[in-house]
């Protein structure tokens, strides 16, 4: 069987469909590995979260601390950890190795963009992922509907899923581009891990950002994290309106435009260090 | 037993003299891993720093924020270790897969100690140092050079901290063996660690026992912050020593006899 010729638009897309699907194949071998990167990744920080909170209020569900109930931190948190679960993580791509190994030669003579392939990796993820958050949320809705985020109304939920997608492909056009640092550096999984931390933090997937300092929350919500990671949960709460997804979706889009220059530069520049030689 | 110490000693210090000249190459890492960790102290601090901005009392479980600190100082030091000695860890489950544990076999020494510790890493003893650093602010911050019984207490919980990283990575390990490529020791690190980072009284009692003695977890920083702050007293702190060192024993045996499992190539 051979690949799709990949001059035209509809073949890139028969190629990325065809590449999306051997992603698919290859996370889904290993069942338990499976279990375990694709539905109880990052569940933990927000069960610890909750932990934390619990005890702040002492299990009081009455009680107000800065404008939050405890049952609506508790609800932000479970509904942080359904939501991050679509946005794009690094660990999903191995570009960074394979040239520091020098085995990237064959992706710089196949003809097509390389960009078809972490886009596939991108399509693959958030298709499982969206089955996995429908079914997650399911459950919480059913177990445990007080501690579970309902939507505030049908347009909420498409929105958060609009901004939740978009801001998905800001973070993979971000590790893609800390991913052609190796092109420089060689090793660059530090650079991943800070930012995951950095993007973590600002974008609220501990702490609601509504809680964080008011200058830094006020720059903050003008960042691309806090759009993908906080705002589709407190927009599916209510808690922020369509004017608020205008506004997100335009941070994101000027975000997205902005790093898929950056990496369509740092690409080019990249290329022309590459040796193929590996260390 | 001596001529076994003399032995892995000087195996210790050939990881350091490689490690050395393998970081060498690296220089742009090195300070990019120095980085990754000063933000993670940053964002520890802020994040508890905003819960206790929130709280009216300004105790969390019964834990005020210099304590909390203290606590989170013993973190940063057990992690540093980790960064420093126990890097390679991260990759068991696909050295595992790949069959790369043939010298581990071979070697003489202890397939623990020859596998676990064979990366050593000196942007994480710089990180270890900065870790040190802050848990020795945190406990002057603290009040706890006020009263001398620091003088033992505090080398006696830094090196429960460090033994409790050793028994929580190898005791992580152990699933790696019978879920092949499941990545569940690196998902028990850091989600489990995730959980076991804060002061372990936020949790029910009985996850706190279930963390405490079900888990090796509590050996990372809760009871040597216990210690170091007078929570515990020094005969209790003596019996969680004894439990966890019993517990590594077993740990040892257990990952020794599981690691029979292993034929080379396993994937």
């Amino acid at each position: 069987m051979s690949a799709p010729a990949a001059g035209t638009r509809g073949a890139r897309l028969r190629l990325l469909a065809r590449a999306a699907e051997y992603e698919l194949r290859k996370v889904s071998v290993f069942r338990t590995g499976f279990l375990v990167r694709e539905v109880l990744g990052g569940v933990f920080e927000s069960l610890a979260m909750i932990a934390v909170f619990w005890a702040l209020y002492e299990g009081d569900t009455e009680r107000s601390l800065r404008g939050w109930r405890l049952p609506e931190l508790v609800q932000y948190l479970v509904g942080v950890s359904i939501f991050t679960k679509l946005v794009f993580h690094n660990r999903l791509l191995d570009v960074a190795e394979q040239i520091f190994e020098g085995t990237f030669t064959k992706y710089l003579v196949m003809p097509f963009p390389y960009m078809i392939l972490p886009l596939a990796r991108w399509v693959q993820y958030t298709a499982v992922q969206l089955c996995v958050v429908s079914l997650m949320w399911a459950a919480g809705a059913l177990l445990a509907p007080q501690w579970t985020p309902f939507a505030a109304d049908a347009w909420a939920v498409s929105e958060a899923l609009a901004l939740a997608l978009l801001g998905s492909i800001c973070f993979l056009e971000l590790f893609v581009i800390l991913n052609f640092a190796a092109f420089w550096l060689e090793v660059v999984w530090s650079l991943l891990v800070m930012s995951w931390f950095v993007t973590s933090f600002i974008g609220g997937r501990l702490v609601p950002v509504s809680q964080m300092p008011a200058p830094l929350a006020a720059v903050l919500e003008w960042l691309f994290p806090y759009w993908a990671i906080a705002a589709p949960v407190e927009r599916f709460m209510g808690r922020l309106d369509g004017g608020d997804t205008l506004r997100g979706i335009l941070v994101l889009g000027v975000s997205a435009a902005g790093l898929d220059l950056l990496r369509r530069f740092v690409w080019g520049k990249g290329k022309t260090r590459y040796a193929g030689g590996g260390m | 037993m001596i001529e076994a110490l003399r032995r892995h000693l000087a195996i210790a210090r050939q990881y350091v003299r490689i490690g050395l000249v393998r970081k060498s190459q690296f220089r742009m890492e090195f300070v990019n891993q120095v980085g990754m960790d000063v933000l993670f102290y940053v964002t520890h601090m802020a994040t508890f720093g905003i819960v206790y901005g929130m709280s009216e009392s300004g105790t969390l479980a019964g834990w005020t924020y210099p304590q909390t600190l203290v606590l989170l100082g013993l973190v940063f030091v057990h992690d540093g270790f980790m960064m420093t000695w126990l890097g390679q860890g991260w990759h068991f489950g696909r050295d595992l897969k790949t069959g790369s544990l043939d010298p581990v076999r071979v070697r003489p020494g202890h397939p623990v100690f020859l596998y676990f510790f064979q990366r050593f890493s000196p942007e994480g003893f710089v990180n270890l140092m900065m870790g040190a650093s802050i848990f020795a602010w945190a406990c002057w911050n603290g009040g706890v050079f006020g009263d001398l019984r620091w003088l033992f207490t505090v080398p006696w919980a830094v090196l429960l901290a460090f033994y409790g990283q050793v028994l929580f990575s190898v005791f992580g390990s152990l699933a790696e063996f019978y879920f092949l490529n499941s990545d569940l020791g690196r998902m028990f690190s850091t989600g489990v660690g995730h959980m076991v980072e804060r002061p372990l009284d936020i949790y029910s009692r009985g996850l706190r026992r279930f963390f405490l003695f079900a888990l090796p977890a509590g050996a990372l920083s809760y009871v040597p912050a216990c210690l170091v702050l007078g929570r515990i007293g020094p005969a209790e702190g003596l019996a969680y020593t004894a439990f966890y060192l019993a517990f590594g024993a077993a740990v040892s045996a257990f990952w020794r006899w599981s690691f029979r499992r292993y034929e080379s190539a396993m994937s």
